[in-house]
């Protein structure tokens, strides 16, 4: 068991912070946070903190660590807005949460909740259908085929620096194929979002990886959208839409220090 | 953090909200308010252990899996094999060799956001498992494993 890097005496219970919420809003009750202590709400005037306490008693971020934070945000993001904090936000006390977060920085909070009212992140991506685009790959381009053909009957050893450089064709024509996907869906959907955030492709296989920011009343027509391209890409690209989330990909850039 | 089909079952497209799933991971690893920026007094630092989910930069080592994957392409084109081994196939295919689970993880934290036929179901705690794998391998930690 470590402690703090700080030297806090580790018998007393800190505080994890979730996210933040206008003090009016619809709360769910009985939620476990990180550490297993209950959720409940720090009000100061019109904003309230999502916390939990718990005893420190070494590093944040397993499995269960990761799920619970998740799981909190969900709750809350489903039931109202909610200012998501990064993972692993913990504070000293409940006091400090009230004194030193909300007080200095209330108008603040207040504003940029009401603003994200009624709103909502969606992540769309897209994988490819390895088989189906492999195949593309090969049609579109005679040095791919050329290479695949000369390596593919000669042994591993043989073709080594063939069969790399085939691979790497294959990844810089997915890149190509990547940016022209993400493109399209980029312009099949912002007509229905509020904002538009691309997100880094976890790997070669990613097809497109997009957050948005979507007004609740729009959210059937975007919905449709995403169905729409992901009929037209079945079998090609699997889409998949995630959401509504808390705006992980929107939250504003935090106030100058005053 | 449900999984389900909300709207016409026809629709190929998966859905998913909330919390539970290996998508969000990186989200609130990487995103959301840092509360450094408004609290400066009162933190406490813990140590995290953070998840880097995008382990997988292109290298020799892709590359060669893709090369691989087309020759596999070609077998099955003979009828010799079945996108089931075709996939099985790739996720050995020019990763590492020391250990299995590690290639494995690494190609289907690849295809991270539901890339090979993963049910509903499945899809809810499948994925989240096999990143959690990532950091594992730095730290070994059974009981994470194990679950």
């Amino acid at each position: 068991m470590t402690g703090p890097e700080d030297g806090t005496d580790i018998a007393n219970p800190v505080c994890y912070v979730y996210g933040v919420v206008l003090a009016e809003a619809d709360f769910p009750g009985g939620l476990k946070g990180t550490g297993g202590g209950e959720v409940f709400l720090v009000e100061e005037g019109d904003v309230a903190a999502a916390v939990s306490e718990f005893l420190p008693s070494g590093p944040l971020g397993t499995r269960d660590d990761l799920l619970a934070h998740e799981g909190v945000v969900a709750a809350i993001a489903e039931r109202t807005t909610v200012l998501p904090l990064r993972f692993g936000a913990v504070v000293t006390t409940v006091e400090a949460v009230a004194e030193e977060l909300l007080a200095p920085h209330h108008d603040w909070f207040v504003s940029v909740l009401e603003d994200l009212k009624g709103r909502h992140e969606f992540v769309v991506t897209g994988t490819y259908v390895e088989e189906t685009v492999l195949r593309e790959v090969l049609e579109e381009q005679p040095e791919i085929r050329r290479l695949q053909r000369t390596t593919r009957d000669l042994p591993e050893a043989a073709a080594y620096y063939d069969r790399i450089r085939l691979g790497e064709l294959i990844v810089q024509a997915l890149e190509a194929k990547r940016e022209v996907d993400t493109e399209t869906l980029v312009e099949a959907l912002s007509p229905h979002a509020l904002a538009v955030a691309p997100r880094e492709p976890k790997d070669e296989d990613t097809a497109a990886d997009v957050a948005f920011f979507v007004d609740d009343e729009v959210r059937p027509r975007f919905e449709q959208e995403v169905d729409e391209l992901g009929e037209r890409w079945d079998g090609r690209i699997r889409l998949r839409l995630l959401g509504p989330l808390a705006p992980y990909d929107f939250v504003p850039q935090p106030p100058e220090e005053a | 953090m449900t999984v389900s089909p909300q709207r016409g079952a026809g629709s190929p497209v998966q859905r998913s909200s909330g919390g539970g799933l290996a998508d969000v991971v990186d989200l609130i690893l990487d995103k959301g308010l840092v509360i450094d920026a408004f609290v400066r007094v009162s933190l406490v630092g813990i140590e995290l252990i953070t998840i880097d989910a995008r382990i997988v930069v292109a290298s020799v080592d892709t590359y060669l899996r893709f090369a691989e994957a087309t020759n596999r392409l070609d077998l099955y084109d003979k009828g010799g094999k079945g996108l089931p081994d075709l996939v099985q196939g790739m996720s050995g295919g020019g990763a590492p060799k020391e250990v299995e689970g590690e290639s494995r993880g690494e190609l289907d934290e690849g295809g991270g956001t539901g890339a090979l036929d993963r049910g509903d179901d499945e899809a809810e705690e499948e994925p989240f498992e096999e990143e959690v794998r990532e950091p594992s391998r730095r730290r070994p930690s059974h009981e994470e494993r194990e679950r």
